[in-house]
C-alpha cells in the first residue's frame, strides 16, 4: 500500500510518522479538516494542542511531509501557500493515531485507569 | 526595542537558509513572522526557531558534510551578514557587545577542538584552543576563556539549560567579527578523548 510518492510501502515502513516527529503529527492533524497556510496551521495547532510551534519547525516539518508525499502545496494565495493532506497522509495519520491509541490503552490499563 | 529592528533580526536569520529554501518559503516566512509578531509572539522565539531549522535544513541538504563542520559553517556564514547579535544577547549576560555582528560557532561536543581550531584559523583569529582534563560532564565543553582585554569585544559562550547538567550546556562560542586581540579557549577533555599532547600541538599550529 503506497504511503509516499516514491514507491514506499506502508507494510515495510510501518508507522511512518513515528520517525517524522511530533510536529508532523500536529500538522497532519490540523490539515485533516481542510487545507491551511502556515499562519492558520500555527493558530489551529495552538488551539487544539496548546503548543506554540515555531515557524522554523513548521516549515521544516512541512518540507519533510512534502518529501514523504503526505502533504502537498496548493497554488499560492497572495504570498502564502496553503497545504493539504494527501490520501497517503490521511493513511499515515490514521496508522499513527491507531498506534498511539494502542499505547494509550496499555498505559491506562497499567495505571489502573481502565481501557480506552 | 522598536518593531522594525526586531523584524530585521528575523530577516537576517532567514538568510541562513539555502537559496532553494528561500525561493520556496522566503516570502511566506517573512509574512508569517510579521503575523506572529503582530500577535505578540517574541521576535527572539521566531528568529531562534528559524535559525535552528536553518541548521537542520543545511544538514539535510548537504548530508555528506560532517555535522559539526556544516553547523559551524552555517552559523559563521549567518553571522557574517551582520546577524543575530541581538538574538544572541538574549541568551547571554546583559553586558553583551556591539551591534557590529559576530561569528557564532555552534559547538559539536564530540569534535569541539578540531572544529574550533578549523573555524578560528580559517578566519584568522588569534585565538588558541587548549585542553584541560575535566569531569565527564564537561568533556567537550568550553571550561574557560582567557583574553587580553582588548577593545574589540570579548569572546562569549551561549549556554542553554541541559538535562542532568547543573551548569547548562554550552551551545556556541560567540566571536565579535572585529575581534583583534589574543585569546585562549580552554576545552575539557577526558581520558578517552584525543591525547592532550596531540590537541595542544594542533592548537599551536596557528
Amino acid at each position: 500500500m503506497p504511503v509516499a510518492g516514491r514507491g514506499r510501502d506502508s507494510a515495510s515502513e510501518g508507522d511512518v510518522l513515528r520517525r517524522a516527529g511530533d510536529a508532523s503529527v500536529l500538522i497532519l492533524t490540523s490539515l485533516a479538516d481542510g487545507p491551511k497556510h502556515g499562519y492558520a496551521l500555527l493558530l489551529d495547532i495552538k488551539e487544539f494542542s496548546g503548543l506554540q510551534m515555531g515557524p522554523g519547525t513548521l516549515y521544516g516539518a512541512l518540507d519533510r511531509l512534502d518529501g514523504l508525499g503526505l502533504v502537498e502545496a496548493l497554488p499560492a494565495e497572495d504570498r502564502r501557500h496553503p497545504y493539504r493532506i494527501t490520501p497517503a497522509g490521511v493513511m499515515a495519520l490514521r496508522e499513527h493515531l491507531d498506534s498511539l491509541e494502542r499505547v494509550s490503552a496499555v498505559g491506562r490499563l497499567r495505571l489502573g485507569l481502565g481501557g480506552v | 526595542m522598536p518593531y522594525p529592528r526586531r523584524f530585521r533580526l528575523v530577516e537576517m536569520v532567514l538568510r541562513c537558509y539555502s537559496p532553494k529554501w528561500r525561493e520556496r518559503h522566503g516570502e511566506e516566512a517573512i509574512q508569517l513572522a510579521e503575523l506572529l509578531m503582530r500577535d505578540g509572539v517574541s521576535a527572539v522565539f521566531i528568529a531562534w526557531s528559524y535559525l535552528r531549522a536553518a541548521v537542520r535544513d543545511r544538514l539535510v541538504t548537504r548530508p555528506r558534510r560532517r555535522l559539526g563542520a556544516t553547523a559551524a559553517a552555517l552559523l559563521v556564514g549567518a553571522t557574517l551578514i551582520g546577524a543575530p547579535l541581538v538574538l544572541l544577547d538574549s541568551f547571554t549576560p546583559a553586558n553583551a557587545a556591539s551591534g557590529n555582528g559576530s561569528f557564532v560557532v555552534v559547538l559539536n561536543r564530540h569534535e569541539v577542538v578540531g572544529q574550533l581550531k578549523s573555524v578560528l584559523k580559517a578566519h584568522h583569529f588569534n585565538i588558541k584552543v587548549e585542553v584541560e582534563p575535566s569531569s565527564p560532564s564537561q568533556i567537550g565543553s568550553v571550561l574557560a576563556i582567557k583574553t587580553d582585554g582588548g577593545e574589540h569585544g570579548t569572546l562569549r559562550v551561549i549556554r542553554r539549560p541541559c538535562a542532568g547538567r547543573v551548569s547548562g550546556c554550552i551551545d556556541a562560542l560567540v566571536v565579535p567579527v572585529h575581534f583583534k586581540g589574543k585569546a585562549e579557549v580552554i576545552v575539557g577533555y577526558g581520558p578517552k578523548a584525543q591525547s592532550p599532547t596531540t590537541l595542544v600541538r594542533g592548537a599551536s599550529e596557528r
